[in-house]
This record gives structure tokens, sequence and C-alpha cells, in this order.
């Protein structure tokens, strides 16, 4: 997604259900970031906003080890588009916040997560 | 008689409207801040209700500060909880509480939409402050 001022931002769409409602995930990577070593800076740049972050603890390798991460029920046909439009931008905009607080050395294109993103919603990156 | 649902050209929910989403719900008990959820064994979950700017967003305490700074890794745990979670995050708020919250668009929302949304929030607030502390203090 390019956001306004011209970063992009990457995400990953996933259909879902729960009790027989259909839902849509959205995840944006952040990146790498040492959980530990930044845990008080990051839990300083979500105190405010309710932003849902995704931590994957046993972090062995790969491109990202936090994202943001959101779903939303989709209901009426008529507002699935705008509610996954409320839902992209929403954790766009964070998931970008965030990589530039945390990781400002550089906005992180599509490429560098592609091959993990495929893997959510395969039980592979829990 | 009760609105079904929020307009999608008007886009944006009362208090009134989401209060007369709560008519008649058997397991919830609503003021003009959020509402009360009771399940069946008699645990009690509240549910701050914040309706604008397009959204109303559904926010519960699953441990104050005082117990949750006694948890280790209480955050990163909760970080790790919203990978598998539906529809409900975790995060510690500006008041160190660890809080449980969740968010629909208020545009075409139904009373069904919002009813499950809050007991969904209760519940999985309810699971995680049983499996943190053992009691039912929010």
């Amino acid at each position: 997604m390019r956001l306004a001022g011209g970063r992009i931002q990457p995400f990953t769409l996933l259909l879902d259900s729960l009790d027989g409602r259909l839902l849509i995930r959205c995840i944006s990577p952040i990146g790498v970031v040492d959980l530990v070593a930044s845990l008080e800076a990051i839990q300083d740049s979500v105190r405010t906003k309710p932003v849902r972050l995704g931590a994957i603890r046993d972090f062995e390798d790969g491109s990202y080890n936090l994202t943001v991460q959101e779903d939303v029920l989709l209901g009426d046909r008529a507002q699935d588009a705008a509610r996954v439009n409320v839902l992209l931008k929403r954790v766009a905009e964070q998931a970008d916040r965030l990589e530039q607080i945390h990781l400002p050395d550089a906005d992180r294109a599509l490429h560098v997560f592609k091959d993990d993103l495929r893997q959510e919603g395969l039980g592979h990156r829990e | 008689m009760c609105s079904k649902m929020i307009s999608a050209k008007k886009g944006w929910a009362t208090v009134s409207e989401w209060r007369e989403f709560c008519v008649g719900a058997s397991d919830s008990a609503a003021d003009d801040a959020g509402l009360t959820v009771q399940f069946s064994n008699r645990r009690l979950q509240r549910i701050d209700v914040c309706a604008g700017d397009g959204v109303i967003e559904l926010r519960s305490v699953v441990a104050r500060r005082a117990v949750a700074e006694h948890i280790e890794d209480v955050v990163l745990m909760a970080w790790e909880r919203n990978r598998a979670s539906s529809l409900v995050g975790f995060r510690a708020d500006d008041r160190g509480r660890l809080v449980g919250e969740c968010w629909v668009p208020t545009a075409g929302l139904t009373r069904d939409e919002f009813l499950f949304l809050v007991r969904r929030a209760a519940a999985a607030c309810d699971l995680f402050e049983f499996q943190l502390t053992g009691h039912d203090r929010e």
C-alpha cells in the first residue's frame, strides 16, 4: 500500500471465519526487532493508540518478528469494501509508523517479506 | 422501535444507537459508557464502548496495572497471543493496564454484529484474565 508521503507498506489479507461469520485479517510486517532490548520502546509506541501488535517470540530466522495485524467482520456485502478499506488503512499506517520508529533505516518493500507473508495463515509462523 | 442497523449514509454511531442495540440482550447490562457481560458461569466482564470517527471501539481490562506489572513477560505474552487471536487484540495501555480491544466501522453495523463483537471481546478478555490471574476482577 502506498501511503501519504510516498512510503510503502506491504501487507497480506487472509479470509477467515469465526462462529459462522466471515472476517478479513490484514497482517503488515514491521520487520525484525530485538523484542527484549526494545521492549520498552515498543510499548511506548503503542501505549496511547489501540494497535494490535503481533510478536513471534521464538524467532530463529525470517524477514519479520513483529507485525501489526487486525481483522474486521464481513457482513452486508454493500459495506464489505468500505470495511476492508478501513482495515487496510488502519493496519498499514500503524505498521509504517512503527517501522519508522523502530527500524528507521529503510522503507522495506514487499519482496523482503513476500515468502514469509505467504506462510501466514498456514500455521508456519505462529 | 429499536433500529437494527446504523445507517451507511450516516456512518457514525451515537451513544443512543449502540445502547439501542443492547435492548433485549439478556446477557448484558448497558450504561452510557459501556456494558457488563455476564457469562453462564456467572463470571462478569466490563466492556467500555467508544463511538466516533466512523468506528466503534470496544475495550476491556484484562489485568490492572498492580496485577499486570507482576506477571513476567505479560506484554510479550499479549503480543504473541495477538498472532492467533481473532477480532480482539491485547496491549498495555497508557495506564499500565493490560487491555483487550476490538473495533468495527459503524456504517451498516447491525445489532447482531455489535452484540457478537461485544460477546467476543468479553469472552476473549475474560479467558485471558483467568489464564493470567485465576480471578474474575474485571
